[in-house]
């Protein structure tokens, strides 16, 4: 077991290298001079020659790839051109919020997917299934940013329920901060529940027809401890791998959601970095997002192998 | 004499080494024909498939016959500005006076192209990459796929916000950065087909006569994984199409001037409350079209009875 978690650990570390190795070169990568393209219309050779040496572009390669990590391992991600606030700080704001609404939303897509996905296949063949089939589909194929320009038009305009704009932080109140969640988690978490849906009730067929379960039937137990203590715990084990898989695309989905709810997350803040050509916000903001979901997946493969030990010595 | 013998024994190798290949390529082709037959009989089985079919068939003709079709111009400014739903204007008309019905028919003909287009580049860059991998294995493999590996750790949109953020907004760098978004897809899925195929008997074959390396990879390897290609493919193109309508949304996609879903949904973010339609007919647009590729390409993916390849 510790092995399998230190060779995974390793992984990680090894890809998150790579990840931070392509944002370096990134803004190599920038047609004709990247400085000349940050300074825009501000573009003065003594401008572009202070920005080269505060970028440390003015050093040989290997110098700069060199002091990219070192950054990187000291936590400094660099400073922004517009505001000249470090990046970590930008960062670490925005990524607050992202984060919980992330997490709000993975958190909906589990309680919409997994009784609904578990009914559907108990029901294989109804009508329920059929409606549920059908609602994964329509889930995955609109947009998460659409799904909340809807529900602003229905809980906040027309209802008036619910608040239609920004964000509180906890520390103003859990019910305000409860409050701003629940429209852009429920957008993000659409989506998420449509992928999980499809395979809670892919995993409880299979399981549903397996020998075990036939026995437990036969043993005479209450169907309803069938149900939850022998097949769901069972079929749930690959949706786990689904789950952490299926957060890059949450993740993703939400840096537009974020736009519709005017939530200054890090979706936003990459947006705005794009469009003032602010370099080190961008590097910094795709490495953290990367680095996010590399450390999510290494934990969903510690915790799958847990509850899979065939897993470990696969 | 010895020699002319050798010389002879030789030339005769090589006459049916020749001779066994072409029949390995015959029976390649006449396998194939089977696997076409087979597909052909699924497909017309799999109400699902058939009905993405129609529903995509019908999408592409409006693509191509869209701005032919439109009652109204789709940029001009001529009627009452954010006027409802009418006889007159199906989806109602916008914040400048335009005619909504006109502009959502025009903005599937650039969803199209940005979404077909980047599934090709991705399929073309992604397979090869897979084959490859697949085929070679060992460190061509390891370096590849871990390369591969890394892409992975950034989300679809991310990377192709970052490409954006590199090489600047527009058509054609949208469709290459959701090309690159992809190709994850195609070679992780391909690599894994391939290396199971390397090992098969008709591989072997082909590589004991001396068929040489590329061959054997576009004439029988190739062929072989074409199935769960083609799901794959029709996948990617609802997810360009999602990614194109959030890039535009963004305002990294295309042009503005030019008509998209991404566009008109940007645009109703400030008439929310005012103008629903604005947010709603878009909306349903792009809804349509994903949900039609995603029923066809499950359905095929039952047709052709593929594993390992979902909207995840």
């Amino acid at each position: 077991m510790t092995q399998y978690i230190i060779r995974r650990f390793i992984h990680a570390i090894f890809i998150v290298w790579g990840c931070a190795t392509i944002v370096f070169f990134m803004l190599r990568a920038v047609p004709g001079d990247p400085v000349a393209v940050m300074l825009g219309p501000e573009y003065t050779p003594e401008a572009a020659a202070q920005l080269r040496k505060n970028l440390g572009l003015d050093r040989p390669i290997y110098v700069q790839y060199a002091k990219w990590f070192g950054n990187i391992a000291r936590g400094d991600l660099g400073k922004s051109i517009t505001t000249s606030q470090p990046v970590t700080t930008i960062i670490r704001n925005a990524l607050s919020k992202t984060l919980s609404i992330t997490l709000f939303a993975f958190l909906i897509g589990i309680i919409i997917a997994v009784p609904i996905g578990t009914l559907a296949a108990l029901k294989r063949g109804t009508a329920f299934d059929h409606i549920a089939s059908i609602s994964t589909f329509v889930g995955i194929s609109l947009p998460a940013f659409w799904f909340g320009i809807v529900f602003i038009l229905i809980f906040a305009v027309k209802l008036g329920w619910l608040p239609s704009l920004g964000y509180v932080p906890i520390s103003e109140g859990v019910w305000p901060w409860f409050k701003h969640l629940i429209l852009p988690g429920m957008a993000a978490g659409v989506g998420e529940a449509a992928i999980l849906m499809r395979f809670v009730r892919a995993g409880m067929l299979e399981v549903l027809g397996s020998d075990y379960v036939r026995t437990a039937r036969a043993k005479g137990l209450r169907e309803r401890s069938v149900i939850i203590r022998h097949a769901l715990r069972n079929a749930l084990t690959p949706v786990v791998t689904v789950a952490g898989l299926s957060l890059a695309a949450l993740i993703g989905g939400l840096v537009i959601t974020e736009t519709v709810f005017s939530i200054r997350g890090m979706g936003r803040v990459l947006v705005n970095a794009i469009f003032d050509k602010d370099y080190p916000v961008i590097q910094g903001g795709i490495l953290l997002i990367a680095f996010v979901f590399v450390m999510a997946n290494l934990i969903v493969d510690i915790l799958y192998s847990f509850l899979d030990p065939r897993v470990r010595y696969g | 004499m010895a020699e002319q013998h050798v010389a002879r024994g030789a030339a005769a190798g090589e006459l049916a080494g020749a001779q066994a290949a072409d029949r390995l390529t015959e029976l390649a082709e006449e396998r194939r024909e089977a696997q076409g037959n087979r597909f052909w009989r699924r497909l017309k089985a799999e109400k699902k498939a058939f009905l993405g079919l129609f529903f995509v068939g019908f999408l592409a003709l409006i693509a191509v016959f869209g701005p032919y079709l439109a009652p109204y111009d789709p940029r001009a400014d001529d009627f009452n500005l954010l006027e409802g739903p009418s006889l007159r204007h199906p989806m109602g008309t916008d914040s400048f006076g335009r005619d909504l019905f006109s502009r959502v028919l025009v903005g599937t003909r650039v969803s199209f192209v940005v979404g077909v287009v980047a599934a090709l580049i991705s399929m073309v860059v992604g397979v090869t990459i897979g084959v490859v991998a697949g085929y070679y294995r060992g460190w061509v493999d390891s370096v590849l796929m871990r390369f591969i590996d890394m892409l992975w750790a950034f989300p679809g949109i991310i990377l192709a916000m970052a490409l954006v953020a590199i090489y600047g907004a527009g058509m054609k760098n949208v469709i290459l950065a959701i090309a690159v978004a992809n190709v994850i897809a195609f070679s992780r899925i391909v690599r894994g087909q391939v290396l199971s195929l390397r090992e098969d008997d008709f591989t072997t074959a082909a590589r004991a006569i001396g068929v040489r390396d590329g061959r054997i990879m576009l004439r029988h390897i190739l062929p072989n994984v074409s199935a769960p290609i083609i799901v794959q493919v029709t996948l990617t193109v609802g997810l360009g199409i999602i990614a194109e309508t959030g890039l535009t949304f963004l305002g990294l996609g295309v042009d503005p001037s030019t008509p998209t879903w991404g566009q008109a949904l940007n645009e109703s973010r400030n008439f929310i409350r005012q103008a629903w339609w604005l947010a709603v007919f878009p909306g349903l647009a792009i809804g349509f079209t994903v949900l039609s590729l995603n029923l066809f390409g499950d359905g095929l993916r039952d047709a052709l009875d593929v594993k390992g390849v979902n909207q995840t």
